[in-house]
């Protein structure tokens, strides 16, 4: 069965923990007792019932009606498998909704229909975020619809405006779906109620979303953990594959050495691909930590200590920065050359703007591996004295 | 009484640990195949005392029965480790 | 319930089992003898090549089943583990809630304390419970096993970097993505000993393993994993059905976790 990893965006009011519930209900894959349980608890609250009780389930989302953390959902529907992230849309929490909507291969962003809501500056930088963690897939689901009374030209003025921005930001995949969630419209069948709608429903326009491709890098980058024992290195290989004989480079150390023997799981192996975690007997004996990487000679996997990259900053900085990039934490500075304005363009800025999007070169103290064609190896995470400052990608 | 049976009385009336220990080889040699745990509320450390373990033969049928606890160093502890090469008798549950 | 790719699964949680080892220099494992942990160890012993570098911690009671004593000491002579026993005391009030949580809890602390373990493996699962489904692969506790959920850390890109102070410990949990049928499909892929509570006799069988005092039995015929499986593809209960400490409070299960208990 394929996985379809789908990460809800958008302005906390605009109703993504409802839809989720609803999907929930209409492809009847929530159970009678998570269903009466959520029952049960809107009425002690004294709220009519609202589906997107369901998948709440801290305290502080009952009582206060939010999001706090991520919560993952699934549903089989037609024999397809999909997992909804519902990720706080709250500024505060952004740290959380960064870490959520990594996990996802598709984003669906909601926009409420309602005049007084409607795109806001958060719905622009969830999509930004997504663009950075470089979410292929975009669905925009234009809710309420239902409070609208399903008009039609409401809906073309959201996406005609909603379009301009995702084009000067560079999206290639994206469309757009009316529905309503609490009334359950448009979500798993055409609905009768938007006729003047060309396009599929929604759990439709997920299932058809292009499944995005794996880095083909035939580059041989090995993520190295730490060594079993004195002969043999632990790690996971990124791209590539390797062989009994091969000559590995150990970065960024340049230290050579030959591989005696590979250990797939608990089994000898004479060779390994991308994807599986390996312990690799290696002669002479190498000694590595976590952040070293495995490569040929060949490959010419860049050991750098200055890249320019797009730098995201959920909070003003305090104090100084560090990034860590594959395991590898160094001291950094970061100069920022320009930043992503609220229309998509660039605008020349020499400071770092919290929940912004800047361009920047980024130094750092101790050599780094990097290789832009392999995820892994091209974005870090960046911190100061007070904690997670945000996330950055390699240009 | 079976052997088995006097070392279960010895037991309900010490039950240190080398008490525990000796009835373990006596348990080895009997015909005790099943056990079933009798609680007593278990609200207060003393309910402990009071609970026991009902021993079965392959017939299910009843045996003797055994405390729950075991005194290990002044502390009330569950001995139910002893009984481990038995088998629960699973009747519905409690 | 829908079965997951096991070989990616297993590729995750190798990956995150040595994450834990490299980053931290005193690691240890909890082992209930349940299905979860047992299946963790076994994906351990592929991480390292056999070699568990990390001792097992069992929180005994006394009052666990004696079969899953018996479990326990023929496992860890199979494959040969490192096992700790930290005994814990019944005390006072022995509700559902405080028997399982906190005397559990304080053994815990106890051990963790003496030899100094700053890491903990623990094998719970994001589909178990409501709460759990927050949690990240690896969260920090605090000096009193309290996780500040409210407030966690971001998480991704493997990045695990949370800084652990003193007295402080690093939880890890490498079956986060596995859900109850995936356990139950590696287990017998893997031909992975299973305690005999887990299957029927009498009608009756185990869903979830707690202690004698806390764990029942649900209504089941189920003598074998496959049929086991089959039992959950149509299930819709929640599989901690059977433990009576569930069925206390709406929120028990924030304040447990909050606690340490896991």
């Amino acid at each position: 069965m394929i996985s379809n990893r789908v990460t809800l965006l958008g302005h906390k009011d605009h109703g993504k923990s409802t839809l989720i519930g609803s999907m929930l209900i209409v492809t009847k894959s929530v159970s009678s007792e998570r269903l009466e349980k959520a029952k049960s608890i809107s009425s002690k609250l004294g709220k009519i019932f609202e589906p997107g009780f369901i998948i709440d389930s801290f305290e502080e989302e009952h009582e206060g009606g939010l999001t706090i953390d991520t919560s993952r959902a699934s549903l089989v529907f037609n024999g397809n498998f999909i997992e909804f992230i519902d990720v706080p849309g709250h500024e505060e929490l952004i740290g959380n909704m960064i870490t959520g909507a990594s996990y996802g291969d598709t984003a669906l962003i909601i926009i409420s229909a309602l005049r007084n809501e409607g795109i806001t500056e958060q719905t622009k930088r969830h999509v930004l975020i997504a663009k950075m963690l470089d979410i292929k897939n975009l669905i925009v689901a234009v809710n309420k619809m239902d409070l609208i009374s399903y008009d039609e030209k409401t809906f073309n003025k959201i996406k005609n405006e909603f379009k301009t921005y995702l084009d000067r930001i560079g999206w290639t995949w994206c469309t757009f779906v009316p529905i309503s969630a609490y009334k359950m419209e448009n979500l798993i069948s055409r609905s009768g109620k938007i006729p003047w709608y060309e396009g599929e429903c929604l759990i439709t326009t997920i299932l058809n979303a292009p499944k995005s491709k794996v880095s083909q890098s035939k580059k041989l980058s090995i993520i190295l953990q730490g060594n079993l024992d004195n002969n043999t290195i632990l790690g996971k290989i990124l791209s590539g594959s390797i062989h009994i004989n091969d000559k590995l480079l150990i970065l960024p150390y340049m230290k050579n050495c030959k591989i005696e023997n590979i250990f797939v799981k608990n089994k000898s192996s004479k060779i390994a691909r991308k994807g599986i975690n390996v312990a690799i007997r290696v002669n002479p004996p190498i000694g590595v930590t976590r952040g070293n990487v495995a490569s040929t000679k060949n490959s010419n996997l860049h050991t750098v200590k200055a890249f320019d990259s797009l730098v995201f900053p959920i909070r003003n900085q305090r104090g100084d920065i560090s990034i860590n990039i594959n395991g590898t934490i160094s001291k950094s500075l970061i100069a920022p050359k320009a930043l992503i304005d609220k229309y998509g363009g660039l605008k020349d800025s020499k400071v770092l703007k919290s929940l912004s999007v800047s361009f920047a070169t980024v130094r750092v103290q101790d050599v780094v591996v990097i290789e832009r064609s392999i995820p892994e190896l091209s974005r870090f995470t960046m911190y100061d004295s007070k904690g997670f400052l945000g996330i950055g990608v390699i240009k | 009484m079976a052997d088995i049976e006097k070392a279960a009385l010895k037991l309900q009336k010490s039950n240190k640990i080398d008490d525990w220990e000796s009835f373990s080889e006596e348990l080895k040699k009997s015909n005790v195949k099943y056990y079933r745990v009798f609680y007593k509320g278990l609200n207060k450390s003393d309910d402990l005392k009071r609970s026991y373990v009902e021993l079965y033969d392959i017939k299910n049928k009843p045996i003797t029965r055994v405390p729950l606890s075991v005194i290990k160093k002044n502390d009330i502890r569950g001995a139910l480790i002893y009984l481990k090469d038995l088998r629960s008798v699973n009747l519905v549950s409690k | 319930m829908i079965k997951q790719n096991l070989s990616l699964l297993e590729e995750r949680s190798i990956f995150l089992l040595r994450e834990a080892v490299s980053r931290f220099d005193n690691v240890a494992a909890l082992w209930s003898m349940g299905k979860d942990s047992t299946a963790m160890l076994a994906v351990a012993r592929k991480a390292f090549v056999s070699k568990i570098p990390f001792p097992v911690i069992h929180i005994d009671n006394g009052i666990d089943f004696p079969e899953t004593y018996e479990f326990r000491d023929l496992l860890t002579k199979k494959w040969k583990l490192d096992l700790i026993v930290a005994e814990s005391k019944i005390k006072k009030e022995l509700s559902g809630f405080s028997c399982c949580g906190s005397n559990k809890t304080e053994a815990l602390k106890k051990i963790m304390k003496e030899q100094g373990f700053n890491a903990l493996i623990v094998s719970i699962r994001r589909d178990e419970h409501g709460i759990r489904s927050k949690e990240r692969y690896v969260s920090k506790r605090n000096k009193d096993f309290k996780w500040d959920y409210k407030n966690q850390k971001a998480e991704l890109w493997d990045d695990y970097s949370s800084k652990i102070e003193e007295g402080e410990h690093a939880r890890i949990h490498p079956l986060l993505d596995w859900n109850e049928i995936d356990v139950w499909n590696y287990t017998q892929a893997e031909k992975i000993p299973v305690n005999p509570l887990y299957f029927s006799r009498n009608g009756f069988r185990y869903r979830s393993l707690g202690c004698t005092h806390c764990t029942s039995m649900i209504k089941s015929n189920a003598k074998n994993i496959p049929q086991i499986m089959a039992e959950l593809k149509v299930s819709t209960t929640e599989e901690r059905q059977g433990r009576d400490q569930d069925k206390e409070k709406d929120y028990v299960m924030s304040k447990l976790r909050a606690l340490g208990y896991m």
